[in-house]
């Protein structure tokens, strides 16, 4: 409270101070000077104050009730031109609150109840002038309190919470609550309150915090030795940031204690405060003491964790906070920490994912968490991943249109005060020059045009762009995104959102956010996730060949690391590639000589680092930004959009972007690749093999990516020979490779299978390798258990949908049928392969072999024809 | 303005997939598909369809049915290779044709045939080429057979060109035919030459049409693109994306200001000619649409999918 009332002076700028012990004995006087200065409604709530801090209740109550008649509102309005209805509500509320305490102090019942009823009356006809405010609930919480109802009480609490104090935000109703709580010995939830109020407000403690600090000032003063206040005392402190008292308090309370942990959270606060100072080695010993005194604290090993962190020092930052979140696993900072750390450690994902899914699904404000937590389940749970991102970048976009209506705001404000001083200093020029109005007007122009070139940060000294110019708009753009990074989701998000999107087939949503991307390119970082796009070239390639061997490296696929995966692939596209030549040996000896060099180089795979990789692990540590990388990113995302047009179809946009690239890199070899694939697409496989031939060329020592150029050109020249000759029994004979692989496999091949099979139904629907499907159809038909295999061949069949291998499955599928002896539905699914492909000489083949069966099988039973 | 296209109603017409769907006058339907029936409905006053009558005698898929301009004949092409032509007043079978194995595929009526002597195509399958068939009153007879020119010879033998589509000109001067291989040829029907090939698919193009003024040709391809010639210079003028799929088949609006494509992906887009641009996208199929085709008035659009349904739209 002020210790003088300070009373401005009716028109002049003189304020008259009054000390508030020699208010006059009559309040009638005081009303009276106030009156006559017309001192605004506030300065009459601090002089009731004054009275009632001097005891005098009578004078008080006078002036409230004064303050409250409806004439005085009037006159007060007329002369501020503004309602005093704060002001008024502060009156009836002050009278509720004196009301309270006198029936606080009664011990007669009928008396308190009229006390109580008196205060109410006051309460309604403050809520009466504005129901929204929160001083209002607040009288009525305590009403409530002191009738002895605390649940109402923590009903009218809670709505201060959401509530206004005369149209500030203030903590008061988390205050309210916390100590209705504490009266309730409901302490942790009271301590929410608290940390909530502290939270919100830390820098400048409202009353309830400033008065506690007092009180522990005051304590301290009474018994500087008290362990328990000095600790108090260094927690405020510490939330003060005061961190040199922070140290002297904890270590005074550290020497006056024995209880181990009472030591702990001293060396706690100790450490926070030398770790805020930057006494990074002192801090961490003290975070070791900490620790060491009480384990099962999570901060301490936070806390460590950081000074590894600082150290560089990863793996002991996150054994750190792996510890410390085995004792708090909503830990939620540790959290956070630990998803960026072990991003591309798939096995230490799975482990925190659990934790990171409650953590996230408590912070549902928190867009940092649920990015992490989209990276952390991309691997394992991809359509919760999505989940996960859809709702970071939701919370992006919210952020981001915040940010950008106050900008707005700003401008508007700003070139609002710049009109205003241009035109004032015109009418300056045009008053020094007298008539001459052209100087004039050019010195404002002058002014302006001083003002235009000084403009805001994000426009720089550039000129205005024209309308139109797309290209100064888009430099623009960019130049803004770089001052102002908050007016963009990051690039980052929205392209691994993007990637996913892409892998669960939402094709043109992908594309949006990446179109999304471009203005906000340059500060683009990738995650390990981007290597997904590269993948299924890779498993494409395969496609054509009949794999037996596939599926223990496919099950390596489903459980390994995303980094890896693409490892996986190009092995597995080893594999597939010698066993499908196997096969054909004697027919296509040009693409088993390419295979058998791509399996010479294969060895290295596994040890050779694609250049790729390397750059997403540099990105992914993501320390050090610097131009080069900003130049990877901007290629990875150019390519994952390239990449997305052509899923779509637009093969010509695709390949034009893909060129673009490569003008650029011409050293980007899953470029050459797709610009092969989609050649291949368009059906011109000549191309196609020029594209693959340079890609051969330019991957040099990079083994993985010579090993997809090879398997690719090898599909290209089977399928160029594929139509030329006839394989009418290729079913047949595969089949049986088939059978004998599995023969020869035993029982191992048999539990890796099934696990695949477990894994892709664990996936619901999500996983989009059709070959997988074909292959485990196969198996399960060479087992002779058809209905497995004709479910499997139908999930093949959807998934593959769009694409040109369904005419294969077809086949396979009407080998089922046939086989299962079901020959009407073999001659159905048979029939729409010749209409989908009537020059298929294998499909004619079959069609003519199935329909002599049939009609011998017919002839027998006549049922049919 | 560009037209929107409406759905009116999705029935399942038939027990398997429907490969063809043509109009027979402006509210009546004529469907085939892999049934081995050829199905003609009416589209009552509730914009529900009524079957008028189903013919059998296929004994395998149906791939292909047109109706004659007077909407009294039609004919059906099935992967049996027997072509056959129908009364749709009578029911009668009016004729009959068997082709060597594999020899026809899409058939088209000519726009000049009257009553008296039917004229239609069919695309002749590994024959090669476009077989034009001519209808007396007793039995049919093959006029003239268009060649597609022989394709480069590899290690000594011939590649095939299966032809899966024909189309003739709203002027009846001119017939076009897409084949497997992605050639698309243009032909003279006076003189049975012809004028020339037109460059840009590589891949089977199953379905063409041409425009209502027959000065341009769409073709839809297994590229994932729809293609517009222009005849005269038979010159590439625009390729249409958006499928992500083959594109099976093409329809232009009565109107030629838009067309209509249906594809493997199960979608059926509307395009405007005026700005080249997809304008609206229609999802109701759940699995590949073959065939989808305008009623002479340009109000009705009929779309038919292997999903076993055929979808009408009004068209405004």
């Amino acid at each position: 409270m002020a210790a003088t009332i300070q009373v401005p002076v009716c028109e002049t700028d003189y304020v008259v101070s009054l000390p508030v012990n020699e208010v006059p004995d009559d309040p009638e006087e005081l009303l009276e000077l106030l009156a006559a200065e017309a001192a605004p409604l506030s300065t009459w709530v601090d002089c009731a104050k004054a009275y009632l801090a001097a005891g005098k209740e009578d004078a008080f109550t006078h002036i409230c009730l004064e303050g409250v008649k409806e004439d005085v509102a009037v006159e007060v309005e007329r002369f501020f031109g503004k309602s005093p209805r704060y002001e008024q509500i502060q009156f009836h509320c002050a009278l509720a609150a004196l009301q309270m305490g006198k029936a606080r102090d009664t011990k007669d019942r009928q008396r308190r109840a009229e006390h109580l009823g008196a205060a109410a009356k006051s309460l309604s006809a403050a809520q009466l002038l504005d129901p929204q405010e929160q001083l209002v609930a607040l009288g009525r919480g305590m009403l409530l309190i002191n009738k002895g109802d605390n649940l109402s009480a923590r009903q009218e609490f809670l709505r201060c919470l959401s509530l206004r104090n005369n149209g500030q935000h203030n903590i008061v109703g988390h205050l309210a609550l916390a100590g209705l709580l504490f009266n309730t010995k409901q302490y942790k939830e009271a301590l929410k309150h608290y940390c909530r109020a502290l939270q919100e407000n830390p820098a400048a403690p409202a009353e309830g915090l400033a008065d506690g600090l007092q009180l522990l000032v005051r304590a301290y003063t009474l018994d500087p030795t008290n362990v328990g206040t000095l600790v108090m005392l260094a927690h405020y402190c510490l939330i003060k940031g005061e961190h040199d008292k922070v140290v002297v308090l904890a270590r005074s309370a550290m020497e006056a204690t024995e209880s181990d942990a009472v030591r702990a959270e001293c060396f706690l606060y100790l450490a926070r405060a030398l770790h805020a100072k930057g006494m990074f080695a002192e801090a961490s010993m003290n975070y070791a003491q900490a620790a060491r005194l009480d384990p099962s604290a999570p901060l301490p090993h936070l806390g460590t964790a950081q000074m590894f962190l600082h150290q560089g020092n990863v793996i002991n930052a996150s054994t750190e906070l792996e510890t410390a979140l085995k004792t708090a696993p909503a830990f939620f900072d540790a959290l956070k920490i630990l998803g960026q750390l072990i991003g591309g450690n798939q096995s230490k994902a799975n482990q925190v994912l659990g934790h990171f899914r409650g953590a996230a699904s408590k912070a549902q404000d928190d867009a940092g968490i649920w990015e992490v937590l989209g990276e952390l389940s991309a691997a394992t749970d991809p359509s919760g991943s999505l989940k996960a991102y859809r709702h970071a970048l939701a919370l992006h976009r919210q952020r981001v249109n915040d940010a950008r209506a106050k900008l707005e705001a700003g401008r508007e404000e700003r070139s609002q005060q710049r009109r205003e001083s241009i035109s004032s200093s015109a009418a300056a020029g045009a008053a020094a020059n007298g008539g001459d109005s052209a100087q004039a007007a050019k010195s404002a122009a002058q002014e302006a045009s001083l003002f235009g070139s000084d403009d805001d940060d994000e426009e720089g000294t550039a000129p205005p762009p024209m309308n139109g110019d797309a290209a100064a708009e888009g430099a623009k753009k960019q130049a803004e995104a770089t001052a102002h990074p908050e007016l963009y989701v990051p690039a980052r998000l929205l392209n691994n959102t993007a990637v996913l999107m892409y892998r669960s087939g939402l094709l043109s949503e992908a594309r949006a956010l990446l179109e999304d991307v471009k203005p906000s390119q340059q500060r683009c970082s990738v995650f390990p996730c981007s290597a997904c796009l590269t993948i299924s070239p890779r498993v494409r390639c395969i496609g054509h060949f009949h794999r037996s061997g596939l599926l223990s490296e496919a099950c390596a696929l489903l459980e390994g690391s995303q980094a890896s995966s693409a490892a996986v692939a190009a092995a597995i596209s080893q594999r597939a590639c010698c066993i499908g030549c196997f096969r054909r040996s004697g027919l296509l000896s040009e693409a088993r000589s390419l295979l058998e060099e791509s399996q010479a180089s294969s060895a290295a795979v596994a040890a050779a680092t694609p250049a790729q990789r390397e750059a997403l692990q540099i990105s992914s540590g993501g320390s050090h930004a610097g131009e080069e990388l900003s130049t990877v990113h901007r290629l990875a995302l150019a390519y994952n959009c390239a990449r997305l047009q052509e899923a779509m179809g637009e093969l010509a946009a695709a390949a034009a972007g893909y060129e673009a690239i490569l003008r650029e890199s011409p050293g980007y070899i899953d470029c050459y690749l797709r610009l092969a694939c989609a050649a291949q697409k368009k059906g011109n496989p000549a191309k196609a093999l020029e594209w693959a031939q340079k890609a051969l060329e330019q991957s040099g020592e990079d083994s993985s990516h010579a090993a997809d150029a090879m398997a690719l050109m090898s599909q290209l020249h089977m399928e160029q020979r594929f139509c030329k000759r006839q394989f009418p029994l290729t079913l047949a004979a595969s089949l049986t490779t088939l059978q004998k692989w599995l023969i020869s496999a035993g029982s191992e091949r048999v539990v890796v299978f099934n696990e695949v099979q477990a894994a892709v139904a664990a996936s619901g629907g999500y996983l989009q390798i059709p070959d997988l499907y074909i292959n485990m159809a196969n198996v399960a038909l060479a087992k002779q258990e058809y209905i497995t295999a004709l479910r499997l061949y139908k999930i093949a069949q959807e998934k593959l949908g769009k694409n040109n291998k369904q005419n294969l499955v077809l086949l396979y599928l009407s080998r089922a049928f046939y086989d299962s002896d079901d020959l009407q539905q073999a001659k159905k699914v048979l029939l729409k392969a010749i209409h989908r492909d009537p020059a298929d000489y294998h499909t004619r083949f079959n069609v003519a072999l199935a329909m002599q069966v049939w009609f011998g099988w017919c002839c027998c039973c006549s049922c049919w024809y | 303005m560009s037209k929107r296209l409406t759905t009116l109603q999705r029935a399942e017409v038939h027990a398997e997939g429907i490969w063809s769907a043509r109009w027979s006058g402006n509210n009546r339907l004529l469907t085939g598909g892999q049934d081995e029936s050829v199905k003609h409905f009416e589209e009552k006053a509730d914009g529900t369809l009524g079957l008028l009558h189903s013919y059998e005698g296929h004994t395998l898929g149906v791939v292909s049915v047109d109706v004659h301009s007077s909407g009294q004949v039609a004919a059906s092409s099935s992967l049996d290779s027997v072509i056959r032509v129908w009364n749709l007043e009578s029911h009668a079978t009016l004729d009959q044709i068997e082709t060597a194995a594999m020899e026809t595929w899409s058939v088209a009526f000519s726009p000049d045939s009257n009553a008296q002597q039917l004229n239609f195509a069919t695309a002749g399958g590994t024959c090669g080429g476009v077989l034009l068939w001519e209808m007396g009153q007793e039995s049919s007879r093959m006029h003239a057979e268009m060649r597609l020119p022989p394709p480069k010879e590899e290690r000594g033998r011939p590649k095939e060109r299966f032809v899966l589509s024909v189309a003739y000109s709203p002027d009846g001067n001119r017939l076009a035919c897409g084949a497997m291989d992605g050639t698309v040829a243009l032909f003279d029907v006076a003189s049975a030459q012809l004028l020339g090939l037109l460059e840009g698919h590589f891949k089977p193009v199953r379905s063409l049409a041409f425009t209502p003024d027959s000065s341009m040709l769409l073709t839809a391809c297994d590229d994932m693109h729809v293609n517009l010639y222009d005849v005269e210079n038979r010159a590439l003028v625009e390729s249409f994306s958006g499928h992500d799929s083959w594109v099976l088949s093409v329809s232009p609006h009565p109107s030629g200001t838009c067309f209509v494509s249906g594809g493997s992906d199960a979608k059926v887009k509307l395009w405007d000619l005026g700005t080249r641009t997809c304008i609206q996208t229609l999802t109701d199929h759940t699995d590949q649409v073959w065939s989808v085709a305008f009623n002479p008035d340009g109000s009705r659009l009929v779309s038919a999918s292997d999903d076993k349904t055929i979808v009408t739209y009004s068209c405004a």
